[in-house]
């Protein structure tokens, strides 16, 4: 029987990956399988997600799995199934396993899909965001196995399977990696995912002092928002450690507000998915003007406070 | 220590505009740059050559006009330039072009170090770096914000999405780069002219041994354009246009949250 293959270190993404994997297989024939470690405790609930069969991997340090081991892992289990496809959840380390699975087996390789699909002749064909999210590309993949890589929350979960349990267990012994980590800094992720932010506040380099920032939580504070920033105000100040846009987070809040943020193609490309845009900015020329729904063209050190007052005024009103 | 960095001539992705009757992408007209991140990794390698010494080599795959960044390249400190020219109109993608760069980094080679950007700002696929690094057995750090070389071993400050890792190599290694590793320098003009009498060298797609049949093949593409409102609040006293933005708002019913 063909088989898929499935890998996540983060089990809601798993679950997602197995569901959607599973309803497009199912009809095909197509068994849908899991990699995972052993100490995930849930494992038994994976068959109802969709799961077939699970290969527990002994000894796996989620943390520590560098995308050379992976690899290796990988490369075990597919050398004895011989896989049509392998799906990974859309990590930077995974982007890179991915990369050198399908090097390996000389096949090709579908980065970030948002969907895929299984043809009649076993092969894969895949959607994705191309040109900074201006177009979508429809790809079919030839070889096998056909490798995809796929963000967190493209799918639902879904509990509705009632497949029989089936483990494998698998030794992987991995020899020296050519890569030796020397240290770990954890970086402390804020609050929910922000692909799940129904109200996103976002500020860019236009907010110029860390302190500045206060203003910003205290209108997301009013708004029951979540506050999140372009990519330089984390990657270069590390004033926040996630950021939203094209090789950050791809959000789908109902209101977005971009404050003193540009618009540059790369930050749009994230913001796509949003059902209102708000810009504030000083400048009417700058590219999110006219990515936006609603504009304020003004100083942000003016306008946010003027806002926060307004929406206070409102809030004490409704209560009187 | 000897130096390539793989450098694309990408679509300049924010001057990509639609074809209004089909509402596709006009591609094979679309105005095209150096790719961003490729102006990184290429000035990290100049100056680990500035530091340590050694030559820099600057590689691109791509049509006649991939030539243009190959001479910033130059200006901006590379000592040599190849161009592979695709003179067989093959349709490239990454099993495709891996193998073309990782083919001239054989004929050319061996380097201590290659170079290249954590992904294009065109296909965004982050695959040329790792699956380089399969082909010519190599090992790779990706996502690499800082680097460090002392002795033949690279240190590297790697950064993923909920963590920093400090990793070490030895050389040979294949390095791709973020954004925050460095900025670019502009070459002075003085530079510029001096690279336009430096020689390019071609090689043509068809003197290399690779196999050319794509592994993807693009079936559609169609253009997202999302309509949106447009609507400019401006020069009016800032509480106006505070509470005109909030009206706005409430008619949308985005504001309660
Ligand atoms: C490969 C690649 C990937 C990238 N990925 C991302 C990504 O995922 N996300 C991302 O955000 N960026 C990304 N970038 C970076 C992106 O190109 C821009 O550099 C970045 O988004 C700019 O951030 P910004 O808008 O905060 O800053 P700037 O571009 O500096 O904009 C600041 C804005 O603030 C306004 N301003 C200044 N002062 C005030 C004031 N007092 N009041 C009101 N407005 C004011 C200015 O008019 C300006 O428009 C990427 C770049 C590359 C090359
Ligand atoms: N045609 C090309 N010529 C030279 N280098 C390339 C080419 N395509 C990709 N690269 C390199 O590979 C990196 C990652 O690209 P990608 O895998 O397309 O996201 C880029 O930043 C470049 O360094």
């Amino acid at each position: 029987m063909e088989e898929i293959l499935i890998y996540s270190e983060d089990y809601t993404t798993l679950c997602e990956l197995l569901s959607k994997g599973k309803s497009e297989a199912e009809e095909k024939n197509i068994k849908v399988s899991a990699i995972c470690s052993e100490k995930l405790d849930e494992v038994e609930k994976l068959f109802k997600y969709g799961a077939d069969k699970v290969y527990m991997i002994k000894d796996l340090n989620e943390l520590n799995l560098n995308p050379e081991k992976l690899t290796a892992i990988l490369q075990k289990i597919i050398s004895n199934i011989k896989p049509i496809a392998v799906i990974l959840d859309s990590t930077k380390n995974n982007r890179e396993a991915a990369a050198r699975i399908a090097a390996k087996y000389k096949t090709g390789c579908i980065t970030d899909c948002i969907n895929f699909k299984i043809e009649e002749n076993g092969e894969l064909s895949a959607e994705r965001m191309v040109y900074a999210s201006k177009a979508i590309a429809f790809e079919k993949i030839k070889g096998k196995p056909a490798v995809l890589t796929i963000p967190r929350r493209s799918f639902k979960a879904e509990m509705k399977w009632n497949n029989p349990v089936e483990i494998e267990e698998v030794e992987v012994r991995i020899e020296k990696t050519s890569i030796k980590v020397l240290k770990t800094d954890v970086k402390k992720l804020e609050g929910k995912p922000l692909e799940e932010a129904e109200i996103l506040i976002v500020l860019g380099r236009g907010v110029k002092r860390k302190e500045d920032c206060n203003m910003i939580e205290e209108l997301a504070e009013l708004l029951k928002g979540q506050v999140s920033c372009s990519r330089p105000i984390a990657a270069d100040l590390k004033w926040f450690n996630e950021w939203v846009g094209l090789s950050g987070h791809k959000v789908k809040p109902k209101l977005y507000i971009g404050i003193g943020v540009s618009g540059a193609i790369q930050h749009l490309a994230g913001i796509q998915g949003a059902k209102i845009i708000v810009a504030i900015n000083k400048d009417s020329e700058a590219p999110i003007i006219s990515a936006a729904d609603y504009a304020i063209i003004g100083d942000l050190y003016q306008v946010i406070p003027k806002l926060i007052e307004n929406l206070r005024k409102r809030k004490a009103e409704q209560y009187k | 220590m000897r130096i390539a960095v793989c450098v694309k001539h990408a679509v300049d992705v924010s001057q990509l505009r639609m074809d209004s009757a089909t509402g596709k992408p006009l591609i094979s007209t679309a105005p095209m740059k150096f790719n961003d991140l490729d102006r990184n990794a290429l000035e990290e390698a100049v100056r680990i050559k500035e530091k340590i010494g050694g030559s820099v080599i600057a590689i691109t795959f791509g049509g006649e006009k991939a030539r243009e960044i190959l001479r910033e390249a130059l200006a901006m400190g590379a000592d040599e330039a190849i161009q592979i020219v695709n003179d067989i109109n093959v349709k490239p993608d990454t099993y495709i072009t891996s193998q073309v760069l990782s083919e001239i980094l054989k004929m050319k080679g061996p380097f201590d170090l290659i170079l290249l950007g954590e992904m294009s700002i065109d296909s965004y696929s982050s695959q040329i770096g790792p699956r380089i690094s399969e082909i010519l057995n190599m090992p790779c750090i990706t996502y690499v914000r800082s680097i460090e070389v002392k002795n033949g071993k690279i240190k590297a400050q790697r950064d993923l999405e909920d963590r920093y890792e400090l990793v070490e190599a030895e050389t040979p290694c294949i390095i791709t780069v973020t954004r925050e590793i460095n900025v670019p320098r502009l070459p002075p003009l003085m530079a510029i002219l001096k690279a336009s009498r430096k020689p390019i060298e071609k090689i043509n797609l068809s003197s290399l041994k690779i196999d050319a049949e794509p592994k993807v093949l693009l079936i559609d593409l169609k253009g997202l354009e999302v309509k949106r409102k447009n609507i400019v609040i401006k020069d009016k006293p800032v509480e106006e246009m505070v509470e005109e933005l909030i009206q706005h708002l409430e008619k949308e019913g985005v504001l309660e949250g």
